[in-house]
């Protein structure tokens, strides 16, 4: 088939512009644009309630290792105070990376830049998300701590050693598991997200998706 | 209710620029949606990110067919992208497509059918210059819209095009296979 032929093969049928087409069309006049506006700002107040959170925490873990505590709370404050400040890098980063984003852009650059957000997701992803393992009991340490004046790291320090080692097996179990069921559809879209996130199969599309991209010579 | 300022002056404008060029959106929702209900789902999101970024569209600096091709473009290939992730273990292409129009020749309508599939099936930046070239335009505007050299456009073209015809006639492969 030559080059013509594909053309006009393509154009035969011409595009629908039947009342629905119309109609669609028109969706920029309607209360869909408001409604999309309300989304963003929704999204908006949502990622900055979330970043007033972490640091808010921050500042509070801040001041508990400051005051020099017992170890096992030091340790949990620091421990925390160091991941909220991931969070709040993380969190910003990504928020910079999708206002960068603009319909206007060339087609390259925007697909360039969305495979970043992409890669940057799949990697902060992993990276705050495996540490929950062993940073939960950072929670009871630093509550026992606070409300009650108990050190936890004294009081029940074999629990914490236990419980820290419980964490590392489950860490270890959900990667190897995650390995394992990649290849099988569960019928829940978190578990499936989730399972892309541990196995790095996100991480690899992502990569996959920048390598291809690096082909095409920008002008 | 009284519109802003912006509207006022921008809304003929928009709708007028939108109607005339209306099928590079119909297009473009063509080539990235396979469901009538996903293709008028891009349409209107296309139509209304258009009209957000209206306001910074200087006709100096592009022509409104480039500049509401880059749009349509990158917002079909954020959501194709999207349900992609969604629909990653689902039913294969050919299943998915709907049927071509019922008004052409069976033939036609067969080889139609063929090259929607073969161009649903590559990646979405070769599916948007293929899109682009389909759609008559030449190597310079290709580039401006996707932001690549003419000649990548040229190079990228030719194999794709060739890639397509192997694809459509799978007899002149096996020719050229017999014959070399």
């Amino acid at each position: 088939m030559q080059p013509d032929e594909l053309k006009q093969l393509w154009n035969s049928i011409g595009n629908p512009t039947d009342a629905q087409a119309a109609f669609a069309l028109e969706a920029w006049r309607s209360h869909r644009q408001r409604s999309v506006q309300r989304q963003l700002g929704l999204f908006s107040l949502w990622q900055g309630l979330q970043l007033v959170f972490w640091l808010g925490l921050a500042v509070y873990c801040g001041s508990q290792w400051w005051q020099q505590p017992p170890l096992a709370v030091m340790l949990s404050a620091l421990a925390l105070h160091a991941y909220c400040i991931a969070v709040i890098i993380a969190s910003i980063t990504r928020l910079q990376r999708r206002r960068q984003l603009q319909p206007t852009q060339t087609v390259l650059e925007q697909s360039q830049q969305l495979a970043a957000l992409r890669r940057h997701t799949a990697v902060t992803e992993l990276l705050l998300g495996l540490p929950w393992c062993w940073l939960w009991l950072a929670v009871p340490v630093l509550v026992a701590w606070q409300a009650w004046g108990v050190d936890l790291g004294a009081f029940a320090a074999p629990w914490l050693l236990v419980s820290l080692g419980a964490g590392t097996l489950t860490m270890l179990a959900a990667l190897i598991l995650a390995r394992r069921w990649v290849r099988r559809v569960p019928a829940s879209p978190w578990l499936q997200r989730a399972i892309d996130a541990l196995s790095g199969r996100r991480l690899a599309r992502a990569r996959a998706e920048l390598d291809a991209l690096r082909g095409w010579e920008p002008a | 209710m009284t519109l802003p300022a912006r509207d006022t002056d921008l809304r003929p404008r928009f709708a007028a620029l939108l109607e005339q060029h209306r099928g590079i959106v119909l297009n473009v929702a063509r080539g990235y949606c396979h469901h009538p209900e996903d293709r008028l789902d891009l349409v209107q999101e296309i139509s209304v990110q258009a009209w957000a970024a209206f306001e910074g569209f200087d006709p100096a600096r592009a022509r409104f067919s480039t500049w509401l091709y880059r749009v349509a473009l990158n917002v079909a290939i954020s959501q194709w992208r999207r349900q992609q992730h969604r629909q990653q273990h689902h039913a294969p292409l050919d299943d998915d497509l709907p049927a071509t129009d019922e008004a052409l020749p069976p033939e036609q309508r067969h080889a139609l059918h063929q090259l929607e599939v073969a161009i649903h099936a590559l990646p979405p930046l070769d599916r948007a210059l293929m899109l682009l070239h389909l759609d008559d335009h030449d190597h310079r505007q290709i580039a401006e819209v996707l932001g690549i050299s003419v000649a990548n456009v040229s190079t990228r073209l030719h194999r794709l095009r060739q890639q397509l015809r192997t694809r459509l006639n799978p007899t002149d492969r096996g020719a050229r296979h017999a014959t070399g």
